[in-house]
C-alpha cells in the first residue's frame, strides 16, 4: 500500500500513566478495591463472583437468578429499591455468563455509601419473592423465544455446541423450556450457595478518596459472609468434526457464517502473540479478513475474529454474514486467509500496525472510570491484574512475525476451524458441498 | 473558534484524559436525500472512508488504528458526524484525515460499487434478515409523518442503492460538504494553543463554498390518527408502536424537556409507570419503553421530532387492551403529573448519566458536536443538567396532555410465522 506522503509525524508519545490500586482482603474473603480517577463526580462499581456453570442444568438457574435478584428484599420491594438506586443517580444491574456472576454499575460520588448499602442488602438477603419470580420467569421465557430467531443467536448456540459437545461450555443461552422449569426454590438455593464474599471481587473506581473508600466498603460489606463449595468445572475435551454444519433459516437473505477453534488461555505464555495474530486475522478495522470479505468483495458488512478466554478453555470465533449467494465463496476465503496466516509470514506494517492498536486502544479504554473498573474488575476475578497486563502489553510490543506464524499453525488452521452456516439450506448446500461434506441440522 | 471558510470549531481542553477525540459534524443527514436517492446520505459517509487526495484508499483505518486509536462515522436525521479517538501524540494526524476528506474525498466508481454492496449486507443483517429489524425506526415515520424528507427509508431502497453513481456523490459532496456547513469538535487531552495552530494549519487552506439553506422538516401536529400494520417474517411474537411529534427540541427546548422527562417517568426501569402497570400489574407486554427521538437520543435532531412508546407482546390479544392502559396512564399523567418521588429519581439519574457521557472523549467530542451543530451551543452540554433538574411536574403533565389519541400514529407489527404458546 502507498505511504501517504503528507502525514503529519506522531508527537512524542506519553508514557502510560499507572493507576494507583489500593487493595484490601476482608476477613470474608472478598477483596475490594478503590482506584481515584475524579474526572467526573461518579464512581463506577463492578462486582464479580465466581460463578463456574459445571452442568448444563445450572445455566437456566443461574439466568433466571440474575434476572430476579432485584424483586425485593425483607426491607425493600423492588420497586422501593429502584427508587431509592435512582435517587443517587445510580444503576445496578446483574449479569451472569459461564464463568461468573457480574453486579454493579454506578452512583453519584457523594452517595457511595447508600449504594454500597443497598447492593449489601441485596447480596445477603434477596427475598426472590415467589409470584414475582415466577411471573419474571414467564416473561424472560418469552424473551429467549424472541432470541431465538435470530440468525446471530442461532448461530452462536450451533458453533458452541459443535465445539464443546456435552461440555457445560457447550451451552451459551439458556432453553426456554428448561428456563420456565426452574423454580423460586431452587433459584433461592442457588444465591445462598454461589452469590457469597469468599473469592469475590469489587472494584470502585472514580471520585474518591481510596483509603476511606476501602473503609466504607469493609464496613458495609461485612456482614455478608460465606465460601461457596469449590465446583469443579471438567476438563474441555474439544468435539473434531471436520463436516460443515448447516442449519436452515428459509428465506434467509443472509448466511451467518461461523468458524470456531480451540485457542489459548492467558496464563499460556503466547497469549500475547495471539492477540496480535488475531487482531491481523480479524479483530479490527485494518484486518485481513475485513480487507478481504468488506473491502474487496462487499460480501458482508462486518466480518470479524475473537477470542474468548473462558477459565477452562478459550476459543477464537470468526464471524461473517454474508449475502446468501456468495455463501460457500465466503467460507472458501475465510479458510484460505486462515491457511495464509498459518503458512506464510505476516507483512511488517501488518505487525506494527496490530501491536501499536493493541498497546494503544488498551490505553484508551482504560482512561474512562468505567473502562477502567470493567477492565480491573475481569482481570481480578480470572487471577489476574494490571500489572500483568502492563506486561502483556509490554510483550506484544515484541511479539515477532515468526511467532505469529508458529502460533497460528497451533491455533489458527483451517483444519482446526470448525465450521456452522445458518441460512437458507436449499439455496446453500449445492455450493458448500464443493467445499466438504455436509451436515444438516 | 470559526475559521474564515466558515467552519465552526469547538475545543473542550480535559488534561490528563490519556485520550484526544475528533469529530467532524455535516449539516446533511437523511432528511435532505433527494427522491430517488434514499439512503443517500448514508452511503456517502461509507465513501467518506475510502480514500482522499493525499489518503490512498484504506489507508484512513490503519493510519487511525495503527496510532492505537478508534473511528467511526453514523448518519442521523440531520447530521452526519466521523469521529476518532487516539491517544494523544496523534492529534494532528487525526486533523490531517478529516480535514483531507472534508477537502477532496476520491469518490471513484469502484469504490461506489463496493460499497454499495457492503450496505446492502449492512441493511440486510441489522434489518432485513434479523427479528423486529428496523422497528420501529422505518416504519413509524411513514405513518406519523407525511413529507418524503420525514417518511422515506433512510437506510434506502436497494432500487435507489444500485442505480447511483459517481456523479452524485460528486454534486451531494459539493453542496453539502463546504467547510461552512460543519462543526469540527476536538475534546480530551491537548493543548490549547497548539491545537488551535494545528486547526489553522490543515483546515484553512480549504476554499469556502457556498452553504446550503436549510430546509425546514417541520410538519403541523396531527389532528386525527393514523395506523399502520407491518408483517414481519422473522419475528415469533407481535410488537406495537405508538407515536407522536414532541415539541421543537431546538425552538421549544423547554416544553421539549418536559417531554424527555415524561419519557423517563414513563419507562426507566423496574419503577416507572409502563413497566409496573402494563408489564407486571396487567401482563400486557414482556417489555414497554418510552423514548425520545428517532433512535432513542433525545438531543439528536431538529424540529418532525417522535416521542414512541414501544411494546413487545406474547399474543396479539393484548394489543388493544395495551394501548388502553398506556391511554390511562397518559390520562393520569396529564391529570396529576408525576409523585415528587417519580420527578427526583428520573432527573437525577438523566443529570448522573450526562455525567458518565462526558467521561468518555469519544462520547463527549460527539455531543458537544451535535449541540453546537444543532442549537448553535456545545456550552449546552454544561447547561441541560440544571435545566433538567429545574423541569416541573406541570411541565411534564403537559408533555403528557399532548399526547392524546387523536394526534398519535400507531403501527402494529405481527410475525408471519407465530410462535405458539406450546412451542415457546
Amino acid at each position: 500500500m502507498a505511504k501517504t506522503a503528507a502525514l503529519p509525524a506522531l508527537a512524542k508519545a506519553q508514557t502510560g500513566r499507572h493507576p494507583r490500586v489500593h487493595r484490601r482482603t476482608l476477613s470474608n474473603g472478598l477483596t475490594i478495591i478503590a482506584i481515584r480517577r475524579p474526572s467526573v463526580p461518579m464512581v463506577e462499581v463492578r462486582l464479580r463472583i465466581p460463578a463456574p456453570i459445571a452442568k448444563p442444568g445450572v445455566l437456566a438457574r443461574t439466568t433466571l437468578l440474575a434476572e430476579t435478584m432485584l424483586k425485593g428484599t425483607p426491607q425493600r420491594d423492588a420497586i422501593e429499591l429502584e427508587q431509592a438506586t435512582g435517587l443517587m443517580g445510580g444503576q445496578l444491574n446483574v449479569g451472569a455468563d459461564r464463568d461468573k456472576m457480574s453486579i454493579g454499575g454506578s452512583t453519584m460520588a457523594h452517595r457511595l455509601g447508600e449504594y454500597l448499602g443497598l447492593l449489601n442488602e441485596v447480596l445477603t438477603s434477596a427475598a426472590f419473592p415467589s409470584a414475582e419470580v415466577i411471573d419474571e420467569r414467564g416473561r424472560v421465557a418469552e424473551h429467549l423465544v424472541i432470541a431465538g430467531s435470530s440468525a446471530g443467536t442461532a448461530a452462536a448456540k450451533a458453533i458452541s455446541a459443535k465445539l464443546f459437545g456435552q461440555h457445560p461450555y457447550a451451552h451459551v443461552v439458556p432453553d426456554p423450556a428448561d428456563l420456565k422449569a426452574v423454580t423460586p426454590a431452587q433459584v433461592r438455593a442457588l444465591h445462598r450457595s454461589r452469590v457469597l464474599p469468599d473469592g469475590a471481587v469489587l472494584v470502585m473506581v472514580g471520585d474518591l478518596q481510596p483509603a476511606k473508600t476501602l473503609d466504607l466498603a469493609e464496613q458495609l460489606l461485612g456482614e455478608w459472609s460465606g465460601s461457596p463449595a469449590q465446583q469443579r468445572i471438567p476438563a474441555v475435551q474439544f468435539e473434531a468434526s471436520p463436516d460443515i454444519t448447516v442449519i436452515d433459516r428459509p428465506g434467509s437473505v443472509q448466511s451467518s457464517i461461523r468458524l470456531g477453534m480451540p485457542a489459548i488461555t492467558r496464563d499460556d505464555a503466547a497469549y500475547p502473540v495471539q492477540q496480535v495474530a488475531n487482531m491481523i486475522f480479524g479483530g479490527y478495522f485494518s484486518s485481513r479478513l475485513v480487507g478481504n470479505l468488506r473491502e474487496d468483495k462487499g460480501y458482508t458488512y462486518s466480518p470479524r475474529s475473537m477470542v474468548d478466554a473462558g477459565k477452562r478453555a478459550a476459543v477464537l470465533t470468526v464471524s461473517a454474514d454474508v449475502s446468501t449467494d456468495v455463501t460457500a465463496a465466503a467460507v472458501n476465503e475465510v479458510r484460505y486467509e486462515l491457511g495464509r496466516i498459518a503458512n506464510t509470514l505476516v507483512k511488517p506494517e501488518e505487525l506494527t500496525d496490530a501491536r501499536d492498536y493493541l498497546t494503544g486502544s488498551s490505553l484508551i479504554a482504560t482512561s474512562t472510570q468505567a473502562g477502567l473498573a470493567s477492565t480491573v474488575a475481569n482481570l481480578e476475578i480470572a487471577g489476574y491484574d494490571l500489572d500483568w497486563l502492563t506486561a502483556s502489553m509490554k510483550a506484544i510490543s515484541g511479539v515477532t512475525a515468526q511467532a505469529v506464524r508458529e502460533l497460528a499453525t497451533r491455533v489458527m488452521t483451517p483444519s482446526e476451524a470448525r465450521v456452522v452456516v445458518v441460512g437458507d439450506a436449499e439455496r446453500i448446500v449445492p455450493e458448500l458441498a464443493t467445499l466438504g461434506a455436509i451436515e444438516e441440522l | 473558534m470559526k475559521l474564515r471558510n466558515g467552519l465552526r470549531v469547538v475545543l473542550s481542553p480535559a488534561p490528563g484524559s490519556a485520550a484526544v477525540g475528533v469529530s467532524v459534524h455535516y449539516d446533511v443527514g437523511m432528511r435532505s436525500e433527494p427522491e430517488g436517492r434514499t439512503g443517500f446520505a448514508h452511503l456517502f459517509e461509507h465513501l467518506m472512508f475510502e480514500g482522499s487526495e493525499r489518503v490512498p484508499t484504506h489507508e484512513h483505518a490503519r493510519i487511525i488504528q495503527g496510532a492505537g486509536g478508534s473511528f467511526n462515522g453514523s448518519t442521523h436525521p440531520d447530521y452526519t458526524e466521523y469521529h476518532e479517538v487516539v491517544p494523544p501524540h496523534a492529534l494532528e494526524r487525526a486533523l490531517f484525515l478529516e480535514a483531507d476528506r472534508m477537502r477532496a474525498p476520491l469518490l471513484t466508481e469502484a469504490t461506489m460499487r463496493n460499497q454499495i454492496d457492503v450496505v446492502k449486507e449492512e441493511i440486510r443483517v441489522n434489518v432485513l434478515n434479523r427479528p423486529y429489524g428496523g422497528f420501529p425506526w422505518l416504519e413509524l415515520p411513514p405513518v406519523l409523518f407525511s413529507t418524503f424528507a420525514n417518511t422515506h427509508n433512510g437506510y434506502g431502497d436497494f432500487v435507489d442503492l444500485e442505480t447511483s453513481g459517481v456523479r452524485d456523490a460528486r454534486e451531494f459532496f459539493e453542496r453539502y460538504y463546504a467547510p461552512g456547513n460543519a462543526v469540527l469538535t476536538i475534546a480530551g487531552d491537548f493543548e490549547l494553543a497548539e491545537a488551535r495552530a494545528m486547526v489553522r494549519r490543515h483546515f484553512s487552506g480549504i476554499a469556502a463554498r457556498p452553504v446550503p439553506k436549510r430546509p425546514d422538516f417541520t410538519e403541523p401536529i396531527r389532528t386525527s390518527p393514523s395506523f399502520g400494520e407491518v408483517t414481519d417474517q422473522h419475528a415469533p411474537m407481535p410488537a406495537t408502536a405508538l407515536g407522536w411529534q414532541s415539541p421543537d427540541p431546538v425552538k421549544n427546548l423547554r416544553d421539549y424537556l418536559g417531554s424527555v422527562v415524561l419519557c423517563d417517568v414513563l419507562y426507566d426501569g423496574e419503577a416507572s409507570r409502563l413497566h409496573q402497570e402494563i408489564v407486571i400489574r396487567r401482563g400486557l407486554a414482556m417489555s414497554a419503553f418510552a423514548y425520545c427521538g428517532t433512535f432513542g437520543d433525545p438531543f439528536d435532531q431538529r424540529g418532525a421530532n417522535t416521542v414512541t412508546i414501544q411494546m413487545h407482546h406474547g399474543d396479539a390479544s393484548a394489543r388493544n387492551d395495551a394501548i388502553a392502559a398506556v391511554d390511562e396512564i397518559l390520562a393520569d399523567l396529564a391529570h396529576d403529573g408525576p409523585s415528587n418521588d417519580e420527578l427526583e429519581r428520573v432527573t437525577t439519574r438523566m443529570v448522573a448519566e450526562l455525567l458518565r457521557e462526558l467521561d468518555s472523549t469519544t462520547d463527549r467530542a460527539l455531543r458537544m458536536g451535535t449541540l453546537e451543530l444543532l442549537y448553535g451551543k456545545a456550552e449546552l452540554v454544561n447547561d441541560l443538567p440544571a435545566k433538567i433538574l429545574a423541569v416541573a411536574a406541570d411541565d411534564v403533565r403537559a408533555a403528557a396532555a399532548r399526547l392524546t389519541p387523536r394526534s398519535r400514529a400507531t403501527v402494529a407489527l405481527n410475525p408471519a410465522n407465530p410462535a405458539t404458546k406450546e412451542a415457546s
